[in-house]
């Protein structure tokens, strides 16, 4: 902007006069001059006017309309306007109203009749100074606007609002647009200047139903609204805000809005996809059959599923955020502590096959366990995953198999040392018989060499040697021998008995037949093993047995029902060894009986011995149950006949006992069960 | 005519110790102590026995084998196996063969009584 004061402060201005007559022009020249202004030239025609500007621009022009040339003032003034922006002021005599008509489109900024006055001319001059002086600050706010319009990233709008037949907001004439808007719609400033709002945005009535009364009540009520707005053809998501512009305008500034859009749709599909995982991470958990507990790195418990509430008797919401080690957990906590401590310090799963617990009957059990550390993506240890399992069926059913693979060996064993001794054990036999058939005609001929020598007495002349014999009798104590060489024999012959009827029996015990049941005599089986057994109780206890000999073969596994009943004879000895050793009695009795009873053969074992307590009479056939010192019994021995009786046999095993006075156990087998395999056909 | 008859088993000791047992039958029965089925089947083809007791476990030819081909042979001849086994199998098996089964060790007076009684 040309500073209008000098340093005095005086309004100047550099003045060029367009005037054919000299005479006015010399005039003005003087009254412009006098008044402190500068006159830059004096021109007389449309012609040479611009290259006066050119050579020394002025800030105001006074405009003669009659010049030379083929230019008049008029159209000088319009070329001014248009190429150069100076203020022009008309000095003129003309009045024809179509010369007037011509002057006033060309926005003269004053008008001077001739002749010149002085003060009409200086104050001419004066108010044009000022009005250029507004245009230029205004001219220059306004392009330091467009320049921030047209340069900023939220496109803008400026309508115009076209209002319908009823009076309300129809649709709007898009006065202005900037570039920003340009770029987002990729087409050209001149399709969108001009144009209606719906012919450049087709799909607005699609996008939201509503935007014209929204745009009706920001055009009359002057309201600002907000929304969102999509613009398929460029596949971009607009925030947009509609103000009043004055009544019948309305900006709009749409602010591209597609990535927080976009970002938001994605957060909002992840938060989804993440909901629907949890979900089924959630239904994953709950449908396993196992025990899971998350506990964190601080001990308190993160997760506890359905499996653990129902094994350990603790909801949920009892557990979870509490410190698990005060949580009444029936299991061995040293083997659990243990387990997360090298879990921590190894760094890896931890697998403890066997931690005894307590179930919520009191019951012993055991749980398998496995202990996994969780670690956050940087490796840091967020706590432990604690996955369990009750094993203890599976540990009775391995216990118990294992029994039955060395009752199997045992068998087997049995049956080779069996065949190994039988033969030897038959020969011996054998000799031992002729040795005493022979020895009664051994000893009859020497009885009667006896009596002949007695009678020949000493007169003979075999004297000497009739001595000899005497002394040999006397020192190999003769009548000694014929008495004891008899009993010897006898007694030998007792005891291979003996040994032959062990052997017998232990093949009681092996499986020849592992896989079908087979019809035994269970008075045999009771009697092989009592012959078995012998060694466990003949110290302490007398054995009696009243076997009903009418009762039938029973379709069984002898082996099983024998190592039953092996069970039950040596509990007996060992529950009167236990009054036999606080000097109660001094030889207690079992009695075996067998009979029929109702469709079964019941087999019934009694002792006099301790009894059974009354606190554990519900406990005796828990697996692992045992009121036996450590390394006595594995509490596996009635959970195991239980089974055998019960589940392999479909029979029945109680007790009675009185706690100082004994026990009875009685076991009672199907009388007419049949082997499986006639059962299916 | 005496009645005859055949033991067949691999242990010299048991086929001695059975020869002295039995020597007070020795005026009716005539004995004769193998140790393999060869030599028993052998003997069976020049001679009628009355008994043949067979081991059931011996060296080539077992004691079934050998009571199936006695069976076929010479069919009177009452077949006992005395075996040092004790396999249900080899019972079950052997029920088709033979009339008499016994388990080692028995008593001599087993063998006796099927001798003066049986025959």
């Amino acid at each position: 902007m040309t500073d209008l004061r000098d340093s005095t402060g005086k309004k100047t201005a550099k003045i060029l006069i367009v005037e054919d007559d000299q005479l006015i022009s010399f005039h003005m020249k003087q009254l412009l001059e006098t008044a402190g202004h500068i006159v830059t030239d004096i021109v007389v025609s449309g012609e040479t006017l611009f290259e006066a500007i050119d050579r020394n621009p002025p800030d105001i022009i006074l405009m003669d309309i009659i010049l030379e040339g083929k230019m008049d003032g008029v159209e000088a003034a319009e070329r001014v306007n248009g190429e150069y922006g100076i203020p022009v002021i008309y000095v003129t005599a003309n009045s024809d109203p179509g010369i007037l008509r011509r002057v006033e489109n060309t926005f003269p900024y004053g008008y001077i009749s001739k002749p010149v006055n002085e003060y009409e001319l200086l104050s001419s001059i004066k108010t044009a100074l000022y009005k250029q002086r507004m245009e230029k600050a205004l001219l220059e706010s306004e392009l330091k606007y467009r320049l921030l319009f047209e340069h900023m990233f939220d496109a803008f709008l400026y309508l115009q609002v076209i209002n319908g037949p009823d009076g309300s907001f129809s649709d709007a004439l898009i006065v202005e647009a900037n570039e920003a808007l340009i770029r987002v719609l990729n087409t050209r400033r001149e399709k969108v200047i001009g144009s209606r709002l719906t012919a450049v945005f087709k799909n607005m009535d699609r996008v939201k139903n509503d935007w014209r009364t929204l745009f009706d009540k920001v055009a009359t009520d002057e309201e600002t609204h907000r929304f969102k707005m999509y613009f398929k053809e460029t596949d971009q998501w607009f925030g947009v805000s509609a103000y009043s512009m004055g009544r019948g305008y309305i900006g709009v500034i749409a602010d591209n809005v597609t990535k927080t859009v976009k970002y938001q749709k994605r957060l909002e599909e992840s938060e989804k996809n993440f909901k629907t995982a949890n979900r089924e991470m959630h239904n994953l958990l709950s449908s396993i059959d196992s025990i899971l507990i998350g506990v964190s790195t601080r001990d308190e418990v993160t997760h506890w599923n359905a499996v653990a509430e129902r094994v350990f008797g603790i909801t949920a919401v009892e557990a979870i955020g509490g410190r698990i080690s005060t949580l009444a957990i029936g299991w061995e906590w040293d083997d659990i502590f243990e387990g997360i401590s090298i879990c921590i310090h190894k760094n890896d799963t931890v697998v403890l096959r066997d931690v005894p617990f307590t179930n919520l009957e009191g019951g012993n059990g055991f749980l398998g366990i496995t202990i996994n550390p969780i670690r956050d993506d940087l490796g840091i240890l967020n706590g432990f995953l604690i996955y369990g399992r009750d094993i203890t069926k599976r540990r009775m059913m391995e216990l118990q198999l294992l029994q039955d693979q060395k009752l199997k060996a045992i068998g087997e064993l049995a049956s080779g040392i069996a065949h190994e001794i039988n033969t030897p054990t038959q020969y011996v036999i054998n000799n031992l018989d002729f040795l005493k058939q022979s020895f009664v005609g051994l000893m009859e001929i020497c009885l009667r060499y006896n009596s002949i020598c007695g009678k020949v007495g000493s007169a003979c002349e075999y004297k000497s040697e009739m001595e000899e014999i005497d002394n040999r009798k006397r020192e190999l104590d003769f009548e000694f021998l014929l008495e004891e060489i008899p009993r010897a024999v006898d007694q030998s012959l007792d005891g291979l008995a003996r040994v032959s009827k062990i052997i017998r029996s232990m093949k009681s015990f092996s499986h020849p037949d592992n896989d079908n049941k087979v019809l035994a005599d269970i008075n045999k089986i009771i009697a092989d093993t009592l012959t078995i057994s012998k060694n466990e109780w003949k110290y302490v206890a007398d054995v009696e047995t009243e076997l009903d000999e009418d009762i039938q073969e029973v379709f069984c596994f002898p082996a099983e029902i024998s190592q039953v009943l092996l069970n039950l004879i040596v509990n007996a000895a060992h529950a009167i060894k236990e009054v036999v050793d606080t000097g109660g009695i001094e030889k207690g009795r079992i009695t075996v009986s067998s009979f029929r009873e109702n469709g079964t053969v019941a087999i019934k074992i009694s002792d006099n011995g301790i009894g059974i307590e009354e606190d554990v009479k519900q406990r005796i056939f828990d697996p692992f149950f045992t009121t036996k010192d450590v390394g006595l019994g594995t509490g596996q021995g009635l959970a195991i006949s239980r089974s055998i009786v019960v589940d392999k046999h479909g029979g029945s095993i109680n007790f009675q006992s009185t706690r100082g006075a004994g026990s009875t156990f009685i076991i009672r087998l199907p009388e007419n069960q049949e082997p499986e395999e006639m059962k299916d056909e | 005519m005496n009645k005859a008859i055949l033991f067949v088993d691999d242990d010299i000791n048991l086929l001695d110790s059975m020869k002295r047992s039995l020597r007070s039958m020795t005026k009716e029965w005539g004995m004769d102590f193998v140790l393999s089925a060869a030599e028993a089947l052998n003997l069976v083809a020049t001679k009628t026995y009355n008994v043949i007791v067979t081991d059931f476990k011996m060296p080539g030819m077992d004691g079934l084998e050998l009571l199936r081909k006695v069976k076929e042979v010479s069919p009177l001849t009452k077949r006992v196996l005395l075996s040092g086994q004790s396999e249900a199998e080899v019972y079950e098996k052997a029920r088709q063969i033979v009339d008499r089964y016994l388990s080692k060790p028995c008593d001599i007076e087993e063998i006796l009584k099927i001798m003066r009684h049986d025959y």
